[in-house]
């Protein structure tokens, strides 16, 4: 032990016996016994404690307490303007998805009011949240749309773009065939870079991207908003994909005909809709287990 | 350091509690380094109202008062005697010393004490009061001090050989 804490440790009473033995030879050992019983004696100072505390505790903390609670909070708060921008980026990048499920049509407003009605077996997407600079929707199936007067509004396919300006129009985009009718306004199909504009009661059609040209069309909105199914010029294997849709059931088609289809089926009536194919294709009909099996 | 008594500060029943804990010590810490006894008060009252103000962002209650305290301290010097009062009376009445050379009569013994502890370095005094009068152990003076436990020891040595070295040349 170093010399100069020694009388420390013994005042505390940290000294072991062999220690306190040396310490009691010391000439003063008295002297600083009689020290330690005269500072042991003495009395801690007077202390109104009462007074301060209550002094105290009369003391207003409003205005520092706001300071420190939004430091405390500063990092949740920051926490939650993070989560909150991920969601609106997640938002915003997401886009709205309505379908049309076999059977069944299905009419949807877009942000600005335009109208669109799909077809059954249809799918349609569009972004919500850029609407406003963006008038886009993707189609998959069949539409039909009535649109708002604005900026360009376009309707996108895996097959070609649809481009308006308010309007009421259909777009068909179905396997390898697209389809579009104009019924008011003016429409701009886009196909391959070839830019064809349709005016109102005209049509046209690519089939396996081979272009039907303008077509007449006689009627003022599409067919099967009337429940009627109106082909043009179609495969029996692209009818019988309308068919299946339309009324959400299944055919089996055993026939292999190249022989192409043009005119109107109902679309309430399925017992007719197969006597006309049986009939135009010279098949026979024959149903098994909710399937209608298509035989030469 | 974990202080438990940091949660709820701002709760007054919590407050009072840490106040009764701690409110003695720092107070006669200050007048052991100042004495004077309004101007420990004042300090001490001033260091609550802080914590108590500030409830709601102090991590560390104790050390806080006692940063707030010396902060104070600062603008301030020792300029008065340490007065104590005695509890005992005659606190050496019936020790029987060995040794007739060092027996006093207690009422001189005491008054070159007193003169002696006066005479003490404001840091020695300090220490050794804390220490033998408040009853804090030597780590909790270092911590009080923001000194290492060999300083405070130092400290309470250096007291100790200075008292008996005046008292005994006093004579």
């Amino acid at each position: 032990m170093k010399e100069d804490t020694r009388l420390a440790k013994w005042l505390s009473g940290e000294l072991n016996t062999e220690e306190l033995e040396e310490l009691k030879k010391l000439p003063n050992y008295i002297t600083l016994l009689r020290i330690k019983e005269n500072l042991d004696s003495l009395q801690s100072p007077y202390f109104n404690e009462e007074g301060i505390l209550t002094e105290v505790l009369s003391q207003p903390k409003t205005i520092t307490k706001t300071i420190p609670l939004y430091r405390r909070y500063w990092f949740t708060a920051a926490a939650v303007i993070l989560i909150m921008l991920g969601i609106g980026f997640v938002f915003t990048v997401q886009d709205t998805h309505e379908e049309a499920f076999s059977g069944q049509t299905f009419a949807l407003n877009l942000p600005d009011a335009s109208e669109v009605i799909l077809n059954s077996g249809s799918a349609l997407s569009y972004n919500k949240w850029s609407w406003d600079n963006n008038r886009k929707v993707e189609l998959n199936g069949e539409a039909y749309f009535k649109v708002a007067k604005g900026e360009k509004f376009s309707v996108i396919t895996s097959l070609g773009t649809v481009q308006v300006l308010g309007t009421q129009f259909n777009v068909k985009a179905r396997a390898n065939r697209l389809e579009v009718t104009c019924f008011e306004g003016s429409v701009k199909v886009i196909k391959d870079g070839k830019e064809v504009v349709l005016k109102p009661s005209q049509g046209l059609y690519y089939e396996d991207d081979v272009y039907s040209g303008v077509l007449r069309m006689e009627k003022t909105d599409p067919a099967w908003l009337h429940d009627e199914l109106i082909f043009n010029k179609e495969s029996l294997g692209a009818v019988i994909a309308e068919i299946e849709r339309h009324y959400n059931i299944s055919i089996e088609n055993k026939a292999n005909s190249s022989q192409l289809f043009s005119g109107t089926l109902p679309g309430d009536d399925i017992e007719t809709v197969i006597k006309i194919l049986e009939l135009n294709y010279h098949l026979k009909a024959e149903k098994k287990d909710n399937v209608i099996i298509l035989k030469p | 350091m974990k202080e438990p008594e940091k949660q709820g500060i701002c709760d007054k029943i919590f407050f009072t509690g840490f106040f009764k804990t701690h409110a003695r010590s720092l107070r006669n810490f200050l007048y052991y380094k100042f004495g004077d006894e309004d101007l420990a008060d004042d300090i001490t009252q001033e260091a609550f109202i802080k914590l108590w103000q500030n409830c709601a962002d102090v991590r560390h209650p104790k050390s806080f008062i006692y940063t707030v305290a010396k902060n104070s301290a600062l603008n301030h010097t020792a300029n008065k005697k340490v007065i104590m009062t005695y509890t005992k009376n005659n606190p050496a009445k019936e020790t029987d010393y060995q040794s007739p050379d060092y027996i006093m009569e207690e009422e001189e013994f005491r008054k070159k004490f007193e003169k002696a502890l006066s005479e003490l370095t404001e840091a020695q005094r300090t220490a050794l009061l804390l220490h033998r009068v408040e009853g804090k152990k030597y780590r909790e003076i270092a911590e009080m001090l923001e000194i290492s436990v060999k300083a405070v020891e130092k400290r309470i040595h250096g007291a100790l050989v200075s008292l008996s070295e005046k008292i005994e040349n006093f004579r």
